[in-house]
């Protein structure tokens, strides 16, 4: 057998594979209204603004009360904001004995 | 000087190399010869006398650097290297001093090299390739990988590659540097069938070995890059 | 046409074979491609996915919420605005909401209680669809999301207590649950009543956390929004376009920077790459020459090397999206969750919209398979376009 053979074979599996996951997306995103539909009612219902992703972090559960600083100030260690807070680390030494 | 049944014309060809630069080197220095289609010759001479770079221009692996160069009836003095290529493969063969065989592929994989860039599909490489080797008698060996077989059958492979394309030319660079007497004997041997066979050879060699052979129609002796006509 | 597929084959096919003759190199090096290349890509579907479902769930969200401001923090707000609001021309509804954050020193985790009149909102008469049991009506009674319920540890009991800001103890009734399928929105949710959240925060009966306005119009959203905050100076309004906008940002700024580290891991492999390729050892270089003497035309030696790289590079890209594919959408990003959900204790399911554009394939195509390409196929362009003669003496 040819190794390009081989190759096309390969090629044909994994292209197999990804049919069958793009087909399978493709229901899922058919099914998506219908297992949403709860949550689309809860959002309404409650007046949410936010997902649940990080529920430690009021900025990201909830901007709907962030003021444009206030949300940073809440955790002692919440420079991450800006792009100081990616590059420089709060000095630590300061929070020792704070209680957190 | 020039003539019709002449399968190799140099017209006073010079080779000088990084011209213009400091460490520039004159290797030939306008040399004019002919060989007639179907003999044998030696080009003679110690290493560094300018035989190989003689081999490489014949060989249409480099153009002079001026002079005119007419091999099988095509004057190559300004071919660009596409060019150059093209007239190799269809009428020059190689046999190198150190045979430069792929040594991970397989003996029939090696002879059929010169085939893959022309298309030619694997069952008809594996006849071309399976015949050749079976004319020098290696057949036996054609799914070895070329790095395990003897230095004798490596020259084989060496001379089955250069001939898979059937060209009129065979050049070769020091063939028997690497090999004992029997079997540079052998080599020679298969050389003179070939001559007979209608084929222009040229052989690089300061071996006594080839330059002694009786097949040999002539000897030209290269040095410090000109030619000594005896 | 024949002769030029047959050449293409056998190119493919020397290739293939001298890859395979490196074939702890190659797949070395196709495996941790594929890794990087998973790893961008992971990166980028979730993010993708995770958009694509907050717009879609976040359509719904309250058009306009208004705030009390005091000092620059945001406070309780009494009741008596809601009746100005009311009187405004093209509102719907003024719904007052209570909610704050409880933080169980037990556990660490954070729980979001909110607290609002369903019979005032939009579809508030379907909440039960979303709740598994019954909804809060008596005192103490609350909902839980599926983070906080497990996070409480009831196992099978339906009381538990919170602390008041006194350190008194408020006893509560689990009657209810969110379904799964709102998990994404409502796991770390406790939805009991207003009497019940003002009792838990201690705030004065007269007085609400923000206020939730519908207009008639979605179109004069923004016109009412200036109107409020012209007749209630004190207060900060937000729109829902611009609720959306923060989220965007605030997400864009974490994501361009987890953006950048992965893409220099993918820079740092394409130099590594270039580095060593550039390199050519001397065996390569003596390949190239031996089929360049053999009458191979450097084109043939660039398309053999192209053939290489595309093989190598494109089964890495293949395989990376196709496993990052897995990873985000069946395993729920298991290796990005600690990264987008910081430090939270309660995580919920990333049960997420499936959603992979054609562009970002392109994109990731065009950061990691073009430039190995590049890497690799240029010095052996440099080393076919030598005179082959000096290589192979």
């Amino acid at each position: 057998m040819r190794p390009s053979l081989l190759l096309a074979l390969l090629l044909l599996a994994i292209g197999i594979l990804d049919v069958g996951l793009l087909l399978q997306s493709g229901q899922q995103r058919a099914a998506w209204p219908v297992r949403m539909a709860s949550a689309g009612i809860a959002t309404e219902a409650l007046g949410l603004t936010d997902l649940c992703i990080a529920t430690e972090a009021r900025y990201t559960r909830h901007p709907a009360v962030s003021d444009p600083l206030a949300p940073f100030m809440d955790h002692p260690g919440g420079l991450e904001h800006f792009p100081t807070g990616s590059f420089w680390a709060y000095p630590w030494q300061h929070l020792r004995g704070a209680s957190l | 000087m020039a003539d019709s049944v002449d399968m190799i014309v140099l017209d006073s060809v010079s080779k000088i190399y990084n011209r213009g630069r400091l460490n520039e080197v004159t290797a030939l220095h306008e040399v004019s010869l002919a060989v007639a289609s179907g003999s044998m010759v030696c080009l003679r001479g110690a290493s560094g006398s300018g035989k190989s770079t003689l081999l490489s221009i014949i060989g249409c692996v480099i153009p002079p650097s001026s002079g005119r160069a007419i091999i099988a009836g095509k004057p190559l003095s300004r071919l660009p290297d596409r060019f150059l290529t093209i007239h190799r493969r269809s009428h020059i063969g190689f046999i190198f001093q150190q045979f430069n065989v792929l040594p991970e592929l397989t003996v029939l994989d090696n002879v059929t090299l010169p085939l893959l860039p022309l298309g030619v599909g694997p069952a008809e490489r594996r006849r071309r390739g399976g015949e050749l080797l079976a004319g020098l008698g290696i057949d036996h060996r054609a799914s070895f990988p070329a790095g395990q077989i003897s230095g004798g059958e490596l020259q084989r492979v060496a001379i089955a590659r250069a001939l898979i394309n059937d060209p009129p030319i065979i050049l070769a660079d020091e063939p028997t540097a690497h090999l004992d007497s029997k079997l540079s004997r052998e080599f020679m041997a298969t050389m003179a069938e070939l001559k007979r066979g209608g084929k222009t050879i040229v052989i690089a060699s300061h071996d006594s070995l080839v330059t002694d052979s009786p097949d040999l129609d002539r000897i030209i002796n290269v040095k410090d890059g000109r030619i000594d006509v005896s | 046409m024949n002769f030029l597929l047959e050449k293409q084959l056998n190119l493919l096919d020397y290739a293939l074979a001298s890859l395979w003759r490196r074939k702890l190199k190659n797949l070395g090096i196709m495996s941790v491609f594929a890794g990087v290349i998973c790893l961008v890509a992971s990166f980028q579907f979730l993010t993708a996915s995770l958009t694509a479902t907050a717009q879609d769930l976040l359509a719904e969200a309250p058009e306009i919420v208004v705030q009390q401001m005091s000092a620059g923090r945001q406070e309780a707000l009494p009741l008596s605005y809601l009746s100005s609001l009311e009187e405004l021309n093209g509102v719907r509804t003024v719904a007052p909401r209570i909610w704050g954050y409880y933080f169980s020193e037990i556990s660490g985790a954070n729980y979001t209680v909110l607290a609002v009149d369903p019979s005032v909102m939009p579809k508030g008469d379907r909440l039960f669809q979303a709740v598994e049991g019954q909804l809060p009506s008596g005192p103490g009674e609350a909902v839980l999301g599926s983070g906080v319920a497990a996070d409480l540890k009831l196992a099978g009991r339906r009381s538990f207590s919170l602390f008041r800001p006194d350190l008194t103890l408020k006893p509560m009734q689990m009657v209810g649950v969110f379904k799964p399928d709102t998990d994404l929105l409502t796991a770390d949710l406790i939805y009991t009543t207003p009497d019940a959240a003002r009792d838990l925060f201690a705030i004065p009966a007269d007085h609400c956390t923000d206020l939730c306005v519908y207009v008639a119009n979605p179109r004069e959203i923004g016109t009412i929004a200036k109107k409020i905050s012209v007749i209630l100076p004190g207060t900060r309004v937000l729109t829902r376009p611009q609720i959306s906008q923060t989220y965007r940002v605030v997400f864009g700024w974490r994501s361009g920077f987890a953006s950048i580290c992965l893409l220099s891991a993918l820079a740092a492999f394409v130099i590594l790459a270039w580095d060593k390729a550039s390199g050519l050892s001397a065996e390569e270089k003596r390949e190239i020459a031996i089929l360049k003497v053999l009458g191979w035309q450097t084109g043939d030696i660039l398309l053999l090397r192209c053939w290489e790289s595309l093989i190598a590079a494109g089964l890495a890209w293949l395989l990376g999206c196709t496993a990052a594919y897995l990873h985000v959408f069946w395993l729920g990003g298991a290796l990005f969750k600690p990264v987008m959900l910081g430090w939270s204790v309660i995580h919920p399911q990333l049960r997420l919209l499936p959603v992979v554009s054609t562009a970002d394939l392109l994109l990731i195509f065009t950061m990691s398979v073009v430039p190995y390409l590049a890497a690799t196929v240029i010095p052996a362009w440099r080393a076919a376009i030598t005179p082959p003669d000096a290589a192979i003496r």
